[in-house]
């Protein structure tokens, strides 16, 4: 007699074509047992509506892949589940061309004729690419990481999208070197991750490759979050969720440093959006209803409209934070880029009497759902959890609250000159700050003092004072301080600033106490 | 007159409105400046004070 085999044999690999199925959720199976939650889940709802607003046409399926981040999973939690859980995923991946297996195996004998044919069959997959989703084989749960690419650069309402928070991926398909634009999504398995856990991963998905950091899977996050502080249950695993105490220990663990922003007034919230998450500092938002946080989510970019005027106080500026009307975010209950409303809602003040205020308002959040309605409960963001390399110590509130009175200033003395003047505060790669100063129409002198003569910090904190649309003068701040006024590094001319506005400029940057690079 | 002819007037209009005020009325002009925006300035610095209660915030959303 001879006992069973078992671990002798290798998982088969197959790459199979499939056309583009009306309803997504058929490429899945329907978890074992009594149906706790609906059926397609509402993320495989929205994965297909998704898709078929990107148009897809063809899936490519490989049955056999290996995830870095299940693989972990499987590590840390599911090799020691009774079910034998397997150690690896399949993959889905999409296109917007429609093609079938024969013709995929052409693509293939083409690519492997020599010459141009592997060039030319890349680039037609390439161009037809809208990025994969990892099948994992976890029952209910089998959304793995998934990136896709956006849609497009305006909403029908006309509102511009801005994905600040993306970033290249490259993947390789049967022997193709694909690319695919987007910041990487997955649904939370409720063994190892909660919400927070998937929202702090994508996250640092953006951050972590510019500061050179190793990507950590959401195994990592659960324990580093959990090391030095349980949960109210006791245990870290199955996930019960993380505390924004436990998220912040997990982005410690991750080599960055986390910083809290409480909610504030809308205007303020949307400053911190657009200085974060416009600057490619993907954030955590602690969202639910007015009573607390229950949920997190992720933010990848911004809807952005007109600027509005100052209405309180009356300023002789625009605020660029005016712009923000709403967000994408991803949410795991959903997706991947979800639609968000923001607007003001007016919340009462607990006890307060007359003539205190009795109300205030905070930000609301209108949270799109795949059938185009919005969530029934009224959410409300709480606080904004950013990243941020453990050198950048200067805030956006800092960095505005110096800006402020630099773009008053502005504002007076360019009145009736120009359109009015619009104070926005970003950051800025170094590098990249110095890259682009060669189209600010600087002085040859100049041009050679920023660039070779002038030390920036890493990242520079930019008071950026526009008009009309053109960019007037930056103020550079270092970052690496705490204090905005203790951190000024230079006034620097751009291209919208005419010749005879420049003593104006140098006159603030006497007054700031500053070099000025004309 | 012509397109280009109105645009160096405006543009001419534009440099004497904006050489008007010297470097001295201009440093008056960013300390005023810094006294109008005392109070947003304060406001933009509220969400930076974090309260215990918001660090314990269980995030957990089920479907």
């Amino acid at each position: 007699m001879t006992l069973a085999r078992r671990g002798h044999e290798y998982p088969e690999q197959h790459v199979r074509v499939y056309p583009w199925p009306a309803d997504v959720s058929r490429l899945y199976h329907k978890p074992p047992g009594p149906i706790e939650e609906v059926w397609p889940s509402t993320q495989l709802t929205y994965l297909g509506t998704y898709l078929q607003q990107l148009e897809c046409k063809t899936v490519v399926v490989e049955e056999h892949y290996i995830d870095r981040d299940y693989i972990y999973d499987v590590a840390l939690y599911y090799a020691r589940s009774l079910r034998a859980y397997p150690n690896y995923c399949q993959r889905i991946h999409f296109f917007s061309e429609e093609f079938d297996d024969p013709a995929w195996r052409r693509m293939l004998t083409e690519a492997g004729a020599g010459g141009d044919g592997l060039r030319a069959t890349t680039i037609r997959l390439q161009r037809a690419y809208l990025g994969f989703s990892v099948v994992r084989p976890l029952a209910g749960f089998p959304i793995g990481r998934t990136v896709l690419r956006t849609v497009g650069a305006t909403t029908k309402e006309g509102l511009r999208r801005e994905f600040t928070c993306i970033r290249d991926y490259a993947v390789h398909l049967a022997g193709y070197e694909l690319h695919v634009s987007g910041l990487a999504f997955q649904q939370q398995d409720r063994g190892v991750s909660a919400c927070a856990t998937t929202a702090l991963w994508s996250a640092l998905h953006h951050v972590a490759p510019i500061e050179r950091l190793p990507a950590v899977t959401p195994a990592e996050i659960t324990e580093a979050a959990t090391r030095y502080s349980l949960n109210a249950n006791g245990r870290s695993l199955p996930s019960e969720g993380l505390n924004i105490q436990q998220v912040c220990e997990a982005i410690r663990a991750a080599g960055l440093a986390p910083l809290v922003i409480q909610r504030s007034d809308p205007v303020e919230d949307k400053a911190q959006l657009l200085g974060y998450s416009g600057s490619g500092f993907a954030s955590v938002l602690a969202v639910g209803p007015v009573s607390g946080a229950t949920h997190a989510v992720c933010t990848v970019g911004l809807k952005l409209g007109a600027v509005q005027p100052a209405t309180n106080p009356p300023m002789h500026f625009l605020d660029a934070a005016t712009t923000v009307r709403g967000l994408y975010i991803h949410d795991d209950r959903l997706g991947p880029y979800a639609s968000v409303e923001l607007y003001d809602k007016t919340v009462s003040i607990e006890g307060a009497k007359p003539p205190q205020p009795t109300f205030r308002l905070h930000t609301g959040m209108r949270i799109r759902w795949p059938d185009g309605t919005y969530e029934a409960e009224e959410w409300m963001l709480h606080a904004v959890i950013v990243p941020v390399p453990i050198k950048l110590r200067l805030t956006i509130a800092r960095i505005r609250s110096l800006g402020y009175s630099i773009a008053e200033a502005a504002g007076m003395a360019f009145a009736g000159t120009m359109p009015s003047v619009q104070l926005d505060c970003r950051y800025r790669l170094a590098t990249d700050y110095r890259a682009s100063a060669f189209g600010f129409g600087l002085s040859e002198s100049s041009l050679f003092q920023l660039t070779c003569e002038t030390v920036l910090s890493r990242y520079v904190g930019a008071i950026e004072i526009s008009s009309g649309g053109r960019a007037l003068f930056d103020v550079l701040l270092d970052t690496t301080e705490n204090v905005a006024h203790r951190a000024l590094l230079a006034c620097v001319r751009r291209e919208g600033l005419p010749e005879a506005a420049i003593p104006v400029m140098k006159a603030f940057a006497k007054g700031l106490e500053t070099v000025a690079i004309a | 007159m012509t397109g280009g002819g109105k645009d160096a007037r405006a543009a001419k209009q534009q440099d004497e409105a904006l050489t008007v005020l010297n470097e001295a009325e201009l440093l008056a002009l960013l300390e005023q400046a810094r006294q109008n925006v005392k109070q947003i300035a304060k406001r933009a610095l509220e969400g930076e004070v974090i309260s215990g209660e918001l660090l314990n915030m269980r995030l957990r959303a089920l479907l």
